[in-house]
This record gives C-alpha cells, sequence and structure tokens, in this order.
C-alpha cells in the first residue's frame, strides 16, 4: 500500500519540474527572440535605411554606386574613413598593450595591494565621460598644464591634443576597463593543469606563456 | 619483483595544508619496471602523493628518492616524470599531433624526427590517422590515448597516472585497463596510477598501496591485499568481507562468540592479543563453505534467510540462530552449480563452514597491535 501512495505523490513533483523546464525554455527563446528584435531595430534597420539612402539621389532616384565613388574621389572625405580605421587599430592596441600586463599583473602575480590597481583600472567606466576630455585638455590643451610646462617652470610639450593623438588618448581610456576585465577573466578561467602539464613536459615560463595563456586569451578577442 | 633494482623511494612523507593533514607518514618504494596503484577512497590524499611523487607539490616532511638520489628540490622538469591527469590537461588549442610532441620539441631534434616519432607514438596508442584532430574533437578514450602518448613521448623513467580511466565508460574502461598494462610492461616504465577503483588495481598493479586518510593503510601485492587485508577498513574497501563482531580471545588459535567456539589457523599476528581480549572475527563471502565434512571444525547450524541470483553464483544470506551474540547474519557467494546440488532454498537449515585457514583476527578499536 505505502508504495502505491508514494508513487501517487510523486507524480504530480515531476510534471511540475516538467512544466518549470518548459517554462524556462520558453522564457529563453523569447528572451532571444526580444533580444534579435531589438538589434533589428536599433542597429540593422538604421543601417538599412542609411544603405537605402547612399544609392539614391536627392529627387529619390536610384543612383547606384555614384555616391560612393564620389566619396572616394573626394579626398577629405576618403581621408576620414582612413583616419577613423586608423584611430581604431591604434586603440586597440594601446588598450590591450597596456591592458594585457594589468591583467595578467591582477591575476598571476603575487603583486600588493591589487585590489587598489583593479579599482584603478575601472575608474574610467565610472567617471563621466565628459571628464576625460575636460581632463585632457586642462593637461594638454593650447593652454595645458603640461603644455604650457607647469606655468612655464618647466619647458613645455605640446602633443597637439586636438586630433588624433587626442582621440586616441581617449578612446584608450575609455577602453582600458574593458580590456582588464575581459583579459583578467580569461587568465583567472586558464586551467592551472595545463600549466603543470606544460612545465612536466620540459616548457618554461616562456614557452607555457606563449602555448597556454595567449590562446586562452584569444578566445577572449572576439569581444574587442 | 625484489631482484629488481629500486628505482622510486618516498621515505615518510607528509604534507600538510594549512590546519588540514593531507598526508601523514607514507613510505614505501617501487622497483625499475614495477606498477604500483594507489588506492583509496576520494579525499584519502591519493592525488597530494602523486603530485609530490611528480615535483607538482613540496611535502612538509620526509623525503622522495629516484635512483637512490634525493629529489626534494627538483621541479617536475627534472623528475623525467610523464604525468596523465585526471581528465587529461590537454592543450585545446593543439591538435593530437601538435600534443603530443610538446615535450619532444625541447629536446631539438629535428622536425622529420620528431614526426616520426610522433606517428608511432599515435600507432601505439591506436590514434593512427587522428592526428589532425584537436581535443574537443575526440572522444573521451580518445583524449586519454593521446594524453597517454604526450606523458610516454618523452621517454620518462617514472609514469605517474591520476585516474586515467574515471572519466569513460566501463567498456572502454576495460579496453584501456588492458592497453595501458601492456604498453607498461612493454616499455618497461616504473608506473604509478592512483585510483579508486578496486577492480583497477586488482587487475592491472603489481602492487597496491592503500590509503585511508592520508596513512598507508597497507601495502601488498593485490593478492595479499584481498587475501590478508591488514585491517577492517582494507578488507571492506576491497571486495566484501563478513565481520563477526562481539568475539573474545580463550586462547591461541581459539576464539568465542557466545557459546560457540571458532579454531583459527595461521593467525595474523593475533598471537599476540591477550587472552580475554575483545576481537572481530572476518571472512570472504566465497570462503564459506555450505558442505564439508561433518568432524571438521567451525561447523555451524545457520538458516538461508534469503537468495540473490547473480548469475555464476549465488549471494546467501545466512542467519546463524546459535551465535547469541552480534554475529547474525553472514552473507555466503556460492557457485550456482553448488547451490542446485544442495538444492538450498529459502529457509532450507544446512549446516555452515567457516575454514580454520580463511578466517582472520582483527584487535576491536584501542587494542594496538599491528599485524
Ligand atoms: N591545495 C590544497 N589546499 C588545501 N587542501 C587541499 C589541497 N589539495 C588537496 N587538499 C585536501 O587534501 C585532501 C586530499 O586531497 P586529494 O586531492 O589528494 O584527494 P584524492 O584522494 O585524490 O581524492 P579523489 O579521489 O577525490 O581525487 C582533500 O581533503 C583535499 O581537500
Ligand atoms: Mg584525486
Amino acid at each position: 500500500m505505502s508504495t502505491i501512495t508514494a508513487e501517487k505523490q510523486l507524480k504530480p513533483g515531476t510534471f511540475t519540474v516538467a512544466t518549470n523546464l518548459d517554462r524556462e525554455q520558453w522564457i529563453k527563446r523569447l528572451l532571444i527572440v526580444l533580444v534579435c528584435v531589438w538589434l533589428m531595430v536599433v542597429v540593422v534597420l538604421p543601417l538599412f535605411q542609411l544603405l537605402v539612402k547612399s544609392v539614391i539621389d536627392d529627387s529619390g532616384r536610384f543612383v547606384g554606386l555614384a555616391h560612393f565613388i564620389t566619396y572616394f574621389k573626394t579626398p577629405a572625405l576618403s581621408q576620414a574613413l582612413f583616419n577613423s580605421l586608423f584611430v581604431s587599430t591604434v586603440t586597440t592596441l594601446f588598450a590591450v598593450g597596456l591592458g594585457f600586463p594589468w591583467a595578467y599583473a591582477l591575476t598571476r602575480t603575487r603583486m600588493p595591494a591589487k585590489g587598489f590597481f583593479k579599482a584603478v583600472a575601472m575608474m574610467p567606466l565610472f567617471a563621466p565621460t565628459l571628464l576625460n576630455g575636460i581632463a585632457l585638455v586642462y593637461l594638454f590643451g593650447r593652454k595645458g598644464l603640461i603644455t604650457r610646462g607647469f606655468f612655464g617652470a618647466l619647458p613645455g610639450m605640446d602633443i597637439h591634443v586636438y586630433g588624433s593623438v587626442g582621440i586616441i588618448i581617449a578612446e584608450v581610456l575609455f577602453t582600458f576597463p574593458q580590456a582588464v576585465l575581459i583579459l583578467s577573466i580569461a587568465l583567472t578561467m586558464t586551467d592551472a593543469r595545463l600549466y603543470e602539464a606544460a612545465e612536466s613536459l620540459g616548457a618554461g615560463r616562456v614557452r607555457s606563456f606563449f602555448t597556454v595563456t595567449l590562446p586562452a586569451c584569444a578566445t577572449a578577442w572576439p569581444a574587442r | 619483483m625484489n631482484d629488481k633494482p629500486t628505482y622510486l623511494q618516498v621515505q615518510n612523507v607528509s604534507k600538510v595544508f594549512g590546519q588540514f593533514t593531507a598526508l601523514q607518514g607514507i613510505s614505501f618504494s617501487a622497483a625499475r619496471g614495477e606498477f604500483i596503484s594507489i588506492l583509496g577512497p576520494s579525499g584519502c590524499g591519493k592525488t597530494t602523493l602523486l603530485r609530490v611523487i611528480a615535483g607538482l607539490e613540496r611535502q612538509t616532511r620526509g623525503t622522495v628518492f629516484i635512483e637512490g638520489r634525493d629529489v626534494s628540490a627538483f621541479p617536475v622538469s627534472r623528475r623525467k616524470v610523464g604525468i596523465v591527469f585526471q581528465s587529461y590537461a590537454l592543450f585545446p588549442n593543439l591538435t593530437a599531433r601538435e600534443n603530443i610532441a610538446y615535450g619532444l620539441k625541447r629536446q631539438g631534434k629535428p622536425r622529420s624526427a620528431v614526426n616520426a616519432h610522433v606517428d608511432e607514438l599515435l600507432d601505439l596508442v591506436g590514434l593512427g590517422g587522428m592526428g589532425r584532430k584537436h581535443p574537443a574533437q575526440l572522444s573521451g578514450g580518445q583524449q586519454q590515448r593521446v594524453a597517454l602518448a604526450r606523458a610516454i613521448a618523452v621517454a620518462p623513467d617514472l609514469l605517474l597516472l591520476d585516474e586515467p580511466l574515471s572519466a569513460l565508460d566501463a567498456k572502454v574502461r576495460q579496453k584501456l585497463r588492458g592497453e595501458i598494462r601492456q604498453l607498461q610492461q612493454r616499455l618497461g616504465i616504473t608506473t604509478i596510477m592512483v585510483t579508486h577503483d578496486q577492480e583497477e588495481a586488482l587487475t592491472m598493479a603489481d602492487r597496491i598501496l592503500v590509503i585511508e586518510q592520508g596513512r598507508l593503510a597497507q601495502d601488498g601485492t593485490p593478492h595479499e591485499i584481498y587475501d590478508k587485508p591488514a585491517s577492517p577498513f582494507v578488507a571492506n574497501f576491497i571486495g566484501t568481507m563478513n565481520f563477526i563482531e562481539g568475539a573474545t580471545k580463550i586462547d591461541n588459535g581459539l576464539y568465542g562468540i557466545g557459546n560457540t567456539r571458532l579454531r583459527i589457523s595461521g593467525e595474523n599476528g593475533s598471537s599476540r592479543l591477550p587472552a580475554g581480549c575483545r576481537v572481530t572475527l572476518a571472512i570472504r563471502p566465497e570462503d564459506i563453505l555450505l558442505q564439508g565434512d561433518p568432524a571438521a571444525p567451525n561447523r555451524l547450524n545457520a538458516r538461508v534467510a534469503g537468495m540473490e541470483y547473480r548469475g555464476s553464483l549465488f549471494r546467501i544470506d545466512l542467519c546463524l540462530p546459535n551465535a547469541t551474540h552480534g554475529a547474525g547474519t553472514l552473507t555466503a557467494e556460492v557457485p550456482t552449480h553448488a547451490v542446485r546440488h544442495l538444492a538450498i532454498t529459502p529457509d532450507t537449515n544446512l549446516p555452515v563452514y567457516l575454514p580454520v585457514d580463511r578466517l582472520r583476527v582483527y584487535a576491536n578499536e584501542g587494542v594496538q597491535v599491528r599485524i
């Protein structure tokens, strides 16, 4: 008798589990659909709109690639495209080049005051974006603290902050925290046994860095 | 194995993590070419011991000797060991070939020689033609083979395996068990394999170390471990054992439970116990006989309380009405043909024989006699 009642009690339980799972699945799908719709609205549609506009002229006639040809024939405009690519490439190189040693020091060394350095790396995330600009102008602007050499106390130095240099500095400041975060995660997630395996096979620090650490971080690359 | 020179010697090794003692005074040695299995329940310190031997962990006390040399201060790269880690630790970004070749690079061989060697190793572990795949594209058993090939590629003098088969299903495990053993014998590498699978240890190893909470509970051949377990822990961990509690020593070779007298020959050091001492007697299920010479000693009356069919044998629960103390029930394993011959059915009353040379004596807790 007792086993039968036990079974009866069990059954509704199993059903609840099943429906819970189903519901979870549904919520997951719904969220995925919502995200897709959102991306459509804010990314794909404007881009599409832009593309459509790019192949018609002011009066609404289709002109094919004429606009593009004019664009690339106008030196000032094609220069702008080149500048954008140049700035983003250099920014990436600097953000990763600075972020990697920083993340490495945070995760793989016994450096003191890790909390402090982590907080420093994260600071640009919390500062208002305007702050970067104002600080750069105050330091490197035409009358900036460094440009004028601390009110003439030192020889001044003008780095021409109103141009690509300034943009790159600002962008690096802005992307540095993300770079450190992503790379730290990649560095902490590497399996410690892989290092031990490398060591047992005779690899030194340099080789395990290139064969274990870097590949693990490479998986974090696309996030850049 | 005694005629072969000692390759590895572990002397009085202890390892303490903070407050926790993971290993306590472990000593053993391995002859060249010997296959030793470290067996014990989860968390008993098997991996820790292996890591100390490998040089991945530094012992708190004690010494590790390789070929008579104290290597305690040597890092893993100087100990000439090949390691297969629990769950393999293959480099995910490298192909099977590149994984196997990893340790060969530093030896400065020409590329063609390395390639030929890797091909040879791939064939050796039965993965010919799979070299281009990445670990994620290989099955568990194939990854295990790559890990093994990678470990032996550097021609280590000592092969350390940490539960190499635990992640595999029973069939593959069975197959690889034999293959690893064959390979080890062919290459003559001294091997230490951690496992918590008693069958694996019994079938593969020349010698087994049983570890209980960081201490060495027994060091012996599979035969010794199974036949003469040094403690109830070992007896229970390897195979099954009937324990008859509440027995008292009457004289050397003579024990009493209630008004039953049991004779025991070939005592395991229990002759040092004083008369009147409380002991636990033990016997393996397959050693209990249901037929024999009526005049033989240790003949008890029993009733069949339950029978479980296991194909080639029956597990039979026996109730011992005469034994007033504890002894209650014994489990016997009886070949099916004997059960058929004796026409045993539930509730049959029959005599059981406990052979004098198959009973073991264990002093109860608190009585300090090492066996
Ligand atoms: N680095 C460490 N720091 C602290 N405690 C540790 C460390 N490594 C192991 N231990 C402890 O030492 C004990 C033995 O661990 P070990 O890994 O050797 O067990 P094991 O016998 O290999 O177990 P399993 O069969 O589960 O792999 C465990 O209780 C574990 O918690
Ligand atoms: Mg372990």
